[in-house]
């Protein structure tokens, strides 16, 4: 057989005649991307990703169709290669009807599989549940219950009926878990004999730790309280957290190996150079602890939000009398708030002769502006907390007979600030005073920095300064997540920065790039019109929420009991299968998101007219979306190949160019012999199988079979 | 004296009334007896004028006249054979004479200028049903001495010394090509007649195989015969059931006089021929998708090389030619290579047809020689500009091509002078464009068209223009961005260099080039100006002071935008007008003015 000889880029190969330019790339062991090409079929040449520059010539060539000759010069990689090939998938893209991901997945900070994770649930199955939840998420049992679960907000079932109850549902997989055999704990590597040194261990320390620990590095975790926990522990009160529940989760962190050095604070016990000598990195998820004041005259005379809560959390029970004003509009107000009143109602018993506690929460933004869950909100008043809205201190004093006096003025909402939220702005001469036994500050928190800045760390606006990737300080072997890096923030956000550390320092201590988690492409459905819709909820029953029953508002009034039970179990899997398993079949194995994510294409840099989202679920064993097909004519070769009698072909004209069954016959018709081979040579999930995800004709059934 | 009347009944014609003119003709000569000769011929090009019809008396004298009605066309009989009978009225021979074409003004005798008619030479004169007339008017000449006195490689040698290039848009030398195909290892081979033109606005094959068929069946066997082929298709589009007919018909006549089948001429050459009629997909006039659809394969075009003359239909070299470029082929061979070359340019030799349209006086097919200036065109052969506005712009070369400014009308009708400025000879589209037109929404226009034409398979071609298109539409719609022309700029590059086939390769050209000659078009577009007054969302229609109150324009408003208030100085309502601008047609005393903010 004839030879021919070319170069690619700059190396010379020699290949039989008749082979292709790509062939030779990969006999070189040069990688060049494709989508449509099929080894063994013949080429076609249309996605442009395998494009490769022939010297001489200002065209790109399709390399996987391209004959090698004798004495071409091929360049496969260059900053115009790359850009052809970055846009090809842009504009792939831009014609994809799909999402990778759920919605709800894609709205949670933590990036828990939530599809994942239900499926099993919604057939009983909660260790599997468990697994899924592992993955990403410690702690699903304290933040299902105090999360303001962005992932709900995100609920595709929110245009329809209600969003799933996902917080629920992981808090009670969770608690099941615990209860079934005191909790799943993942698999360990063996030693690293690498130890991480992690200060504070609130949720960020924690979740650090839970993944590190499965790499087999030995955490330490040093903190000040007596207790793990941190906000978790001392922010959020007993009847919305009990210490039981926190405990139990918190001791799953211990039994993988995590030791606890608690009652030790930095900058008085150690310091990070100790930390850095004695360990081989150091996370400092350090939190928020310090109370922001109030901003006005006589702030110093209030009481702070986080502190209040801390002591009681730690057993105290500081007095704030019978009229407590709450400054702020967020979850500690709230909880300071239903804490104080709590509080003041046990100090009076049943002496009638004592007056009313009362407990005023004072917001300067709109209700729905309110930082928190409006649940929360309602829950307080229901139990007799009074929030008042549009109303901002201007001064604090104490008055003759020893109480405080808070003077205040409306606020009107005014032009939208950089958080999209209206800006409030005084109304003059709406001065007026409020008089209080107490006034709690609890307007937002702050980093405690100085140790910080004396250690050398570099920091930001709000905090520590840290790659948001990979958590990276400035000091190498340091790493920083949390509230320390994002001032006072969610629980989850923290959870999810814990991971990413433990990503980062697990690449650091193994001397790898210290990248983080590799961010993939997620591509997101353009908004999805009318009939789109109705296809997606496609025999989809509406169906109301499950909610957990609220505890009696006399028996929340009378202690510290915790307000929400959880799911009833008999709930749960109805509940369960409220979830339409939104999300690709095949997030995990599309080359199209394999690509982009490589050549960092945005999937929303083409916006315009696009294929629509439609789903044939007519053949047994593959699932066809031709929203999704990128027209690479693969499963039409496959089908010609095969010989299947009627095939599939591509119709129409221009960009409405789609694949379909000649005559209009059902799918079945056309793909007889080789649906399950089109589905796999199909670069994307446009053909996928069945067998992919659960079944879809249900939406639950591979499992259940 | 024996009178000849031949009657345009090209698709032209038949479209401008010729039939009841034939017919009205008919009766007439019918009544005159055997003297008159009535013949129903092609177009020759004038399509302004149809229905046309041409009177040659004995004497050589030759009268044409044009836009002709049945009525009229009856005194044509009477008028020529009994010129000074009295039952004429006199005011009905004039209103015939003021039909009748000054040959010698200046448009009509460029447009039928003798010494440049190759491809048109018999179009309109012949009957296109009779292959009797078309040999009596020379054919298969060519085709008889290639038989007899060439070699095929003889042959070939002649088409490269007279330097003619591919008609179709390309211009790959015909001669190399065919030589290509021959050199091919033994064994079959096919030629193949490109009659798939696809170009809005274009008609030059259809023309020509509608007037004069044979022209290009020898044209095509004389391929055939050169290379060494002995089967043969024409793929004619469907959209054209005239020129199938014709061509078929030509086939069936040709086989019967021994053109065609066996032993042509006693000689050991054979070749069959036949029709095969696309679908009506644009991208079929690429030569790799005709292959696949003549295989019976959806059209797509695949990468090439390898090219058809070395693996075409069926995997055999296969030479395919373009109509005109076969319609040269007789000529040069009856007339000799160096007659061919003579005319146009060292690159560019011959003739070019082109479909002349747009904002001139004449429009129709015209054939010039290579080399002659677009603004001549223009100027000289259609009579410049209608209704006396500025010359702007042409289009030359259909969706592929490219608009030049008027300040470009010197250049010649060459290869690569088109292809320096960005545009291409392409099949030969030509679009005469006056200061009324946009040339945003021009872009917009041809982009249209081959995105829709998009077989779909490239990425670039399928998606890439349609979001070029995305950014013309909503330049038109005065929704532009910032950085839209850089974006249309980057996609367009891509698309021209990352698509297989020449349709991608070429469709940014109309867009590229109004970027690069009329950038401050697109700029007020970004500004929510259309300069030209035509993209409806950036203009509104406003009445002057010159109105006398005729209320025309109320009368003729399709949305009653315009109130009926006679006398008085009529208002339009802007939030019902749709921007139509009949008001500005109709109004007689041009109190209608398009105003863009």
């Amino acid at each position: 057989m004839t030879q021919v000889t070319l170069e690619i880029d700059g190396r010379r190969v020699r290949v039989p005649a008749g082979a292709t330019v790509l062939e030779a790339a990969r006999a070189l062991g040069i990688e060049i991307p494709t989508l449509c090409h099929v080894p063994g079929l013949a080429p076609v040449g249309s996605c442009f990703l395998c494009v490769v520059q022939l010297e001489g010539r200002t065209n790109l060539s399709p390399s996987c169709a391209l004959p090698a000759a004798e004495g071409m010069v091929v360049t496969t990689d260059s900053e115009d290669i790359r850009a052809t090939r970055k846009m090809a998938l842009e504009l792939l893209l831009s014609d994809h009807a799909g999402e990778c991901s759920a919605p709800c997945a894609r709205g949670c900070p933590a990036e828990l599989d939530i599809p994942g994770f239900v499926l099993p649930l919604a057939i009983g199955r909660g260790r599997e549940a468990m697994k899924v939840i592992a993955r990403t998420l410690v702690l699903p049992a304290a933040l299902g219950r105090i999360c303001p679960r962005l992932c709900e907000q995100s609920c595709r079932r929110c245009g329809y009926d209600e969003a799933l109850a996902i917080g629920a549902l992981h808090r009670h997989a969770a608690e099941q878990d615990l209860a079934a055999d005191g909790g799943y704990l993942p698999p360990r590597l063996a030693p690293s004999g690498r130890s991480v040194a992690i200060v504070g261990a609130g949720p960020a320390g924690l979740a650090a730790a839970y993944f590190l620990q499965q790499q087999g590095h030995a955490c330490t975790l040093f903190d000040a309280h007596e207790h793990p926990g941190g906000m978790l522990r001392y922010g959020i009160p007993e009847y919305r957290l009990p210490r039981a529940a926190l405990s139990a989760e918190i001791d799953l962190v211990a039994r993988l190996g995590a030791r606890f050095r608690m009652g030790v604070r930095w900058g008085e016990d150690f310091s990070l150079a100790d930390l850095r000598a004695g360990h081989d990195a150091v996370f400092l998820a350090i939190g928020a602890q310090r109370s922001a004041p109030l901003g006005c005259p006589g702030e110093e005379l209030a009481t702070s939000g986080v502190d209040f809560l801390s002591r009681v959390a730690a057993g105290e029970a500081p007095p704030l009398g019978a009229q407590v004003v709450v400054v702020g509009g967020g979850n500690t107000a709230v909880d300071a708030a239903r804490t104080a009143l709590r509080l003041s109602l046990r100090e009076r018993g049943a002496d009638p002769s004592q007056p009313r506690p009362q407990v005023h929460i004072l917001y300067r933004r709109s209700r729905r502006d309110m930082p928190c869950l409006l649940e929360e909100v309602e829950d307080a008043e229901a139990e007799g907390v009074r929030v008042d809205c549009l109303v901002a201190p201007v001064r604090l004093e104490r008055g003759a007979g020893g109480a405080l006096r808070l003077t205040c003025m409306r606020m009107r909402p005014g032009e939208p600030d950089a958080s999209g939220r209206r800006r409030p702005v005084p109304v003059q001469g709406s001065e007026h005073v409020v008089e209080a036994s107490a006034v709690v500050a609890a307007v937002g928190q702050r980093v405690d920095l100085d140790l910080a800045r004396r250690e050398g760390l570099e920091l930001s606006d709000w905090g520590l300064a840290a790659d948001p990737r990979s958590q990276a300080t400035n000091l190498a072997g340091v790493f920083a997540g949390g509230d320390a890096v994002l001032g006072g923030d969610l629980a989850v956000r923290a959870v999810a920065a814990g991971r990413r550390a433990a990503v980062a320092i697990d690449q650091y201590l193994r001397g790898r790039p210290v990248v983080g988690s590799g961010a993939r492409v997620e591509v997101a459905f353009q908004p999805l019109d009318e009939d789109e819709l109705a296809r997606v909820f496609r025999d989809v029953e509406r169906s109301p929420r499950s909610g957990p029953a609220r505890l009696d508002v006399e028996r929340r009034r009378a202690g510290f009991e915790q307000v929400d039970p959880g799911l009833e179990p008999s709930a749960v899997a109805g509940e369960a299968q409220r979830c339409l398993t939104c999300g690709c079949r095949k997030a995990e194995g599309c080359a199209v998101r394999r690509q982009a994510t490589v050549y960092g294409a945005d999937p929303a840099r083409f916006e315009g007219p696009r294929r629509r989202f439609d789903q044939d679920l007519g053949h047994p064993e593959i699932v066809y979306e031709p929203g999704k097909c990128i027209v690479c004519d693969a499963c039409v070769r496959v089908a010609a190949e095969a010989g299947e009698p009627l095939g599939v072909a591509l119709l129409g004209r221009g960009f409405e160019v789609a694949m379909g069954v000649p005559f209009g016959q059902p799918l079945g018709e056309g793909l007889r012999r080789v649906a399950r081979r089109a589905a796999e040579v199909c670069p994307t999930a446009a053909l996928a199988l069945r067998t992919e995800r659960a079944c879809d004709a249900c939406r639950l059934g591979q499992l259940m079979r | 004296m024996t009178l000849e009347i031949r009657v345009g009944l090209g698709s032209c014609g038949r479209a401008s009334g010729g039939e009841p003119v034939w017919a009205a003709l008919r009766g007439a000569v019918e009544a005159a007896g055997e003297r008159v000769i009535l013949k129903r011929v092609g177009c020759n090009g004038m399509c302004h004028r149809e229905p046309l019809v041409e009177v040659l008396d004995g004497h050589g004298q030759r009268t044409l006249y044009g836009n002709l009605t049945p009525e009229l066309a009856s005194e044509i009989v009477p008028c020529h054979l009994r010129p000074r009978r009295p039952r004429l009225g006199r005011a009905r021979r004039a209103s015939l004479a003021e039909h009748a074409v000054d040959l010698r003004q200046g448009s009509a005798a460029a447009y039928l200028g003798e010494p440049q008619r190759v491809v048109l030479e018999r179009c309109g004169v012949i009957d296109p049903l009779s292959i009797d007339d078309a040999l009596a008017h020379g054919a298969y000449h060519a085709l008889e001495v290639c038989l007899k006195q060439r070699a095929p490689a003889a042959v070939i040698a002649e088409l490269e010394q007279s330097g003619l290039r591919g008609r179709g848009g390309a211009g790959f030398p015909t001669g190399r090509k065919w030589s290509l195909a021959r050199a091919a290892p033994i064994g079959e081979r096919y030629v193949i007649c490109n009659a798939d033109e696809g170009d809005p606005g274009a008609f030059m094959d259809r023309l020509v195989l509608e007037s004069d068929p044979h022209r290009v069946v020898e044209g095509l066997a004389i391929a055939a015969y050169a290379i060494g082929a002995s089967q043969g298709f024409f793929y004619v589009r469907a959209e054209y059931p005239l020129a199938v007919r014709h061509v078929r018909e030509a086939l069936r006549q040709a086989q019967e006089r021994g053109l065609l089948g066996e032993r042509i001429l006693g000689t050991d050459f054979t070749l069959r021929l036949e029709v095969r009629e696309g679908a009506g997909a644009f991208v079929c006039g690429e030569e790799t998708a005709l292959i696949a659809s003549l295989e019976g394969l959806r059209g797509m075009p695949r990468l090439r090389p390898p090219f058809p003359v070395q693996r075409g239909f069926r995997g055999a070299p296969t030479a395919i030619n373009n109509v005109e470029t076969l319609a040269c082929v007789p000529w040069i061979l009856d007339h000799g290579p160096q007659a061919f070359s003579a005319l146009g340019t060292p690159s560019s030799k011959g003739t070019k047809v082109f479909a002349l349209a747009g904002k001139v006086r004449y429009g129709g097919l015209i054939e010039v020689p290579m080399g002659i200036s677009l603004g001549r065109i223009v100027e000289e052969i259609g009579g410049g500009m209608r209704d006396g506005r500025p010359f702007k712009a042409v289009q030359i070369g259909g969706p592929s091509g490219g608009c030049l400014p008027a300040s470009l009308a010197e250049t010649p009708v060459d290869y690569e002078a088109l292809a320096r400025t960005g545009a291409i000879m392409g099949s030969g589209g030509l679009v005469v464009l006056d200061d009324r037109d946009c040339m945003v929404d021009m872009a917009r226009f041809f982009l249209a068209f081959t995105q829709a034409e998009s077989c779909g398979k490239c990425t670039f071609c399928r998606i890439g223009t349609r979001r070029m298109l995305d950014v013309l539409e909503r330049l038109c719609a005065g929704r532009g961005r910032s950085g839209d022309l850089e974006l249309l700029e980057e996609l367009s590059d891509r698309v021209r260099r990352a698509s297989l086939c020449g349709l991608g390769q070429t469709a940014p050209n109309p867009v590229l080039t109004t970027l690069r000659y009329f950038r401050e078009e697109y700029q007020a577009h970004l500004q929510g100006r259309c300069p030209a007054g035509r993209c409806p969302a950036l203009i509104r229609y406003r009445v002057t002071a010159l109105c006398v109150g005729c209320t025309l324009c109320a009368q003729v408003c399709p949305v009653d935008a315009i109130e009926y208030r006679p006398y008085e100085v009529h208002a339009i309502d802007d939030a019902r007008c749709t921007r139509c601008g009949m008001c500005l047609e109709v109004c007689q005393d041009d109190a209608v003015e398009v105003v863009s903010p």
